[in-house]
């Protein structure tokens, strides 16, 4: 009996399969490109240049109401922070740091309750632990500033306007160094 | 050998066709009605919440503003409440949430730069897919039409047919007569 024929239409399927498998890869080569370039997100915020939204409200502490209007003029650190957060607790020391160096250039720092239910907590912590700047809640601030996480730190400068933005946590020396630098370069 | 498609006579060919674009006029007719907005207008707390299921809650992960109890997704819920009362359009309100966590503070991607990108890749596959399976089944159905049957083929045939033929009776009774 004779073999049967072999009809050879191989070569045409193999390049068709290879050129989907070209299409197939190249596709999620892409898809993992953009997913790799937009997966982090930056280091920054929408609200850097901008002039900073209000903070106001009762201070934890006690005393006067706190508003960050009646720091116009002045540089001011404002901190969002819980007192269950341990990063906040690590910052701590940092923020004392800067707020015993900043009396020489007349700056503030504001502490922010990042839930309203913390905010007694919150000043009992950073009362015991000697930061006696002013703590305020106000959950619109937390939302204004476009809070995502716990330690964070905006910095504001005289004429108001966000210089700063320090979402995982600041360095004394250089808020020191950049605000000598503003100043050298006329900011009051 | 011609496939049968091919023979089928013209007015079957346009029925065949009119029955699809038929169904397909169907199709859309349904989806657009589908898509319209019901003609009882919703409620400003049924506008709160659909609004506020397109906006991420800030702070948690894989919950919406409408489906979280955190505190900041509580307040910016109430934000939201208070504009659309205050008349304020959806789309300003959501620039405005936009402007300030940024573009991943949306459930959907905007259709610009690489937003664009992420909504065109599901119908660049769609539309791969669907001619990829087109021209195979094309150039199947070609294959199918343009393989003649070889020489080899015909004496295969050939040869299946006398041997089968050698052992009837009437190939026995042609050799004894």
């Amino acid at each position: 009996m004779t073999a049967p024929a072999t009809v050879a239409p191989v070569p045409a399927r193999r390049r068709l399969v290879l050129w989907v498998a070209v299409g197939i890869g190249s596709v999620l080569a892409a898809l993992v490109t953009v997913l790799a370039l937009v997966g982090s997100p930056p280091d920054t915020s929408q609200l850097l240049g901008r002039p900073a939204p209000a903070v106001a409200g009762s201070n934890l502490g006690g005393g006067r109401p706190v508003s960050l209007r009646s720091y116009a003029g002045r540089w001011v650190l404002v901190d969002f922070a819980a007192s269950w957060c341990v990063p906040c607790q690590q910052e701590l020391p940092k923020l004392q740091a800067f707020a015993r160096s900043a009396a020489r250039y007349h700056a503030a720092l504001i502490t922010v309750a990042e839930s309203p239910s913390d905010g007694p907590a919150l000043a009992r912590y950073m009362s015991a632990h000697g930061a006696h700047w002013p703590a305020v809640q106000d959950p619109q601030a937390v939302v204004s500033y476009g809070v995502t996480g716990i330690p964070t730190v905006f910095l504001v400068d005289p004429d108001g306007i966000i210089v700063g933005y320090y979402p995982s946590g600041v360095s004394p020396s250089g808020l020191d160094s950049f605000i000598r630098a503003a100043g050298a370069s006329g900011v009051p | 050998m011609r496939g049968a498609g091919s023979s089928r006579p013209p007015a079957s060919r346009l029925r065949r066709w009119a029955v699809w674009v038929v169904l397909l006029v169907a199709a859309a007719v349904a989806l657009a009605v589908g898509a319209q907005p019901g003609t009882v207008r919703p409620s400003l707390a049924q506008r709160t919440l659909a609004l506020a299921s397109e906006v991420r809650c800030p702070v948690c992960v894989g919950e919406t503003v409408a489906d979280s109890s955190a505190p900041a997704a509580v307040t910016l819920r109430d934000d939201i409440h208070r504009e659309l009362a205050a008349g304020e359009k959806p789309a300003a309100i959501l620039a405005g949430i936009e402007s300030v966590y940024g573009p991943g503070i949306l459930e959907k991607p905007r259709a610009t730069g690489i937003g664009l990108f992420l909504w065109l890749v599901p119908v660049l596959v769609v539309l791969a897919a669907g001619g990829g399976l087109a021209a195979g089944f094309a150039w199947w159905g070609r294959q199918r039409r343009s393989d003649p049957a070889s020489p080899g083929d015909h004496d295969l045939v050939a040869e299946f047919l006398r041997t089968a033929g050698a052992g009837t009776p009437q190939a026995a009774a042609e050799e004894g007569g």
